[in-house]
């Protein structure tokens, strides 16, 4: 019988910049490490079952994101101090718990610092206020955004040298604007630099569904 | 601010921000203040590409089991990273504590592959240093460089301090021991360097004077004193089960090339191929126990995590009971559902059932490498492959489920004639045939590979030419049309001037390094990516040096002529290779070195499978 556990971290520095990817390939590594059976899909190719809630860009801190996975045996409370004394740098495991619901994500709270002059904020709030769209494109197709529809609210203010730019931003349906295109898209248009310096995921909101 | 959080600012924007982290698995962490020694460890190519390198990661454990030396590690940065730190003003830093690579003590390279060679140069540039050994002064890093290519070392002779010739795991260690001498004392460089000159694997360029002929060939190899040998030894390991081998392995966190975890069953190679430098440079055979194998086997998959373990060699087909250790490693392997990989096996039925066995997650793709399309010329390169016996084998393969073929071959060997080159459509086409006649319905793919022969230094056809551009042009294009007619069939070909490039630099001289670093200057570096090689630069910077480059490509030299590398010994005698060149003109074979001992020289070494033969 398969157990799905639900796993919650940190990620900092330098882990942040560890791709999707590679996440799911680092945690297949420490587990085996740990002597840990997971359940593996089957076919040609099989790889463990290793579900993270939220994709994570490269480059994105979190104070705390969750992963769920299936094994093929039950897991002793000490796992989280067995991860942690392998983890590399950066990623830290929360705790640990059966998943018996499932979950989705409905809000989320971002911190991103940037380099910018002075006036940043001001033009920023400018840009913000004229109800700004982005437009992505990915294999040919192009998705318009309303940042409106995704944004609760936001701030920008000056903090020891850095400009700190705070975002509330709702889940729709599944989809969201992420905080580096809005920032791509205003410093495009009004032509300021802007060199981000951290993005930080502060907290996610969590529904939980049967 | 610090390095590490410069470094970080950075990789917000550029292409694979994870390889310039570090803090991967297993990675050392040491106090740099408490160290004696820093040793940078240099790839001249980007971090998955070096990452791949097993000599680098055994070097890199090795070093660090020493207390009084801390050993990190440097990758080329790729384009978009140089052009950031250039703007920053920051220099190339070593990913276990982000210092940059002037302060350390030794900056070690790893030359694999003559195509880095420019790579080096533009490391050192971004190290901050002087390129010229001679203008690096005490205080500066000592510079030395390790790997196959300085078997010819002399293409770098001008920025390298010294070369280690073979086996780098003994060396080093004493090369390390005489810096610590130097480092603490009021030695000179030139001091130091002399007593570099007289550790066994040691060349110390900058000892030596070369003098030329009218012609352009070289006259004379001369020590500058009488206390520097007159040739360089390599140095071997003789035994691999005493020497070192780190279990506890570095593990990268982002997907390199070869993503898994490598272990060495055997070094060397007893077959002898004539174009083959690894043939000959890694002599004598040495196994590694059965024993060890398992139990090393086991502790990396432990240590490591990885889901797939390669047992690695130049021809995993000559480890005796291949089979029984690669079944012995499947019974902890398996139920942690980590994969074994054989690669270079050679294919035959028995084989086959192996592959089956242990391949579990690969694709299954055949390969089969017999480099010349006709009995006569595998003859000649004494490559012992039967047409039949790769008939045999692909009808098995096909009989189990095998769609993929991949064959590789050789275009513009010595005493090559184009009925060789329609032989490599004979092969593809019965090939064909063979999948034809079983009447399967799933679709086969035959994938036909070449390269062009590239004579290289310590070989029996250290002395021939190679094909000029044009006829290898003219070759390629022959065997295109034919395997046009060929279905399912599918044609690559290796870039002619890459080719070119490789065999000018890999017999070239002391001339060249004024060539590579004008290549440098000219914008040259990455020349084994195919968006970045650029042979028109090549062009201009040889020009621009007054150097005609087919002097060292497409020339046949005479066999008592001096060769740049006669410098380096590697216990195979020139008697030898001169043989095995004259009995290539007359197609005749010379057997393995597991039959019998056909006395290449090496045994000198008293090493391996030699001892008792
Ligand atoms: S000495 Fe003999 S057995 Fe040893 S490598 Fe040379 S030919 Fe082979």
């Amino acid at each position: 019988m398969a157990n799905r556990y639900r796993f919650y971290f940190s990620r900092d520095l330098p882990a942040a910049f560890i791709s999707h990817l590679d996440m799911t390939r680092l945690f297949e590594r420490l587990f085996r490490r740990l002597d840990i059976k997971l359940k593996f899909t089957q076919g040609f190719n099989p790889h463990p079952k290793i579900v993270f809630i939220l994709p994570m860009p490269v480059g994105l801190c979190s104070k705390e994101e969750i992963f769920e996975v299936e094994c093929e045996q039950e897991l002793s409370s000490d796992i989280i101090d067995s991860l942690n004394k392998i983890l590399p740098e950066g990623l830290k495991m929360l705790k640990v718990e059966l998943a018996t619901d499932k979950i989705q994500v409905s809000d989320m709270y971002y911190q991103c610092f940037v380099e910018a002059e002075e006036e940043f904020c001001k033009y920023f709030d400018e840009f913000m206020k004229k109800s700004p769209i982005i437009n992505k494109e990915k294999e040919g197709k192009v998705t318009v955004k309303h940042v409106w529809n995704f944004l609760l609210s936001y701030e920008c203010k000056k903090v020891e040298g850095n400009i700190k730019i705070s975002f509330h931003i709702n889940v729709v349906n599944g989809s969201y604007v992420k905080p580096e295109d809005i920032l791509r898209e205003f410093s495009q248009e009004y032509n300021i630099e802007c060199r981000i310096v951290r993005v930080e995921r502060v907290k996610v909101g969590y529904k939980r569904v049967i | 601010m610090i390095v590490k959080d410069k470094v970080f600012k950075l990789l917000y924007d550029v292409e694979k921000p994870g390889r310039y982290i570090g803090n991967e698995i297993n990675i050392v962490k040491k106090e740099p203040e408490k160290v004696d020694i820093r040793f940078a460890i240099c790839f001249p190519d980007v971090y998955e590409i070096g990452m791949s390198n097993l000599g680098l990661k055994i070097l890199y454990h090795l070093l660090n089991e020493r207390e009084d030396v801390y050993c990190e590690r440097a990758f080329m940065p790729w384009v978009d990273m140089q052009k950031k730190m250039q703007k920053e003003g920051m220099k190339l830093f070593s990913l276990e504590t982000f210092t940059e690579l002037d302060e350390f003590d030794i900056i070690g390279f790893s030359l694999s592959y003559e195509m880095s060679y420019t790579n080096v140069l533009k490391m050192l540039y971004l190290c901050g240093l002087p390129l010229e050994s001679k203008k690096r002064e005490k205080g500066m890093p000592i510079v030395i460089a390790g790997g196959p290519c300085t078997y010819n070392p002399e293409p770098l002779w001008e920025f390298i301090d010294v070369f280690v010739i073979g086996e780098g795991e003994e060396v080093i260690l004493e090369i390390i021991d005489l810096y610590k001498k130097y480092k603490f004392s009021n030695m000179a460089k030139e001091e130091f360097l002399h007593e570099c000159a007289a550790i066994e694997g040691c060349y110390v360029p900058l000892l030596y004077n070369v003098g030329y002929n009218p012609d352009g060939t070289i006259k004379s190899i001369t020590p500058v004193s009488e206390n520097v040998p007159p040739k360089v030894r390599k140095r071997i390991v003789k035994d691999l089960d005493t020497s070192y081998f780190p279990t506890k392995m570095i593990t990268p966190l982002i997907e390199v090339v070869h993503d898994r975890i490598t272990l060495e069953i055997f070094r060397g190679c007893g077959r002898g191929c004539r174009f083959c430098q690894a043939g000959v440079i890694y002599r004598p055979v040495r196994f590694r126990s059965a024993e060890k194998v398992v139990q090393y086997a086991k502790e990396l998959v432990e240590n490591c995590g990885c889901n797939e373990i390669s047992l690695v060699s130049l021809s995993t087909s000559d480890y005796p009971n291949i089979d029984e250790i690669a079944r012995e490693i499947l019974k902890f392997a398996e139920d942690k559902k980590v994969n074994i990989s054989l690669p270079s096996l050679r294919l035959d039925s028995t084989s086959l059932d192996l592959l089956k066995e242990v391949e579990k997650v690969r694709k299954p793709t055949l390969t089969f490498a017999p480099e010349a399309g006709t009995q006569r010329l595998r003859d000649v390169i004494n490559k012992n492959i039967k047409e039949e016996d790769i008939y045999s084998t692909v009808k098995l393969a096909f009989e189990r489920g095998f769609q993929n073929i991949k064959l590789y071959f050789m275009l513009g060997l010595p005493l090559e004639k184009d009925e060789d080159i329609i032989g490599i459509y004979t092969i593809a086409k019965n090939i064909r045939e063979i999948y034809k006649d079983i009447g399967l319905k799933k679709k086969v793919r035959i994938t036909v590979s070449t390269s062009f022969f590239v004579p290289k230094p310590h070989t029996p056809f250290q002395w021939e030419a190679q094909d000029s551009i044009e006829n290898m042009q003219r070759k390629m294009k022959l065997l295109k049309e034919n395997l046009k007619r060929v279905k399912d069939v599918e044609y690559n070909w290796h870039d002619f001037y890459l080719s070119k490039l490789e065999a000018v630099l890999s017999r070239g001289d002391r001339k060249l390094s004024r060539v590579i670093k004008r290549a440098v200057d000219l914008g040259c570096q990455f020349d084994d990516w195919g968006e970045f090689f650029d042979f028109s630069r090549w062009e201009k910077a040889f020009w621009l040096e007054n150097i005609d480059w087919r002097f060292y490509s497409d020339r046949k030299r005479d066999f008592d002529e001096v060769l740049p590398w006669d410098i380096i010994d590697t216990g195979v005698t020139k008697e030898f290779l001169k043989k095995e060149c004259l009995w290539a003109y007359e197609s005749k074979t010379t057997s393995s070195c597991f039959e019998r001992c056909t006395g290449c020289g090496v045994a000198s070494f008293r090493g391996g499978i030699c001892i008792g033969k």
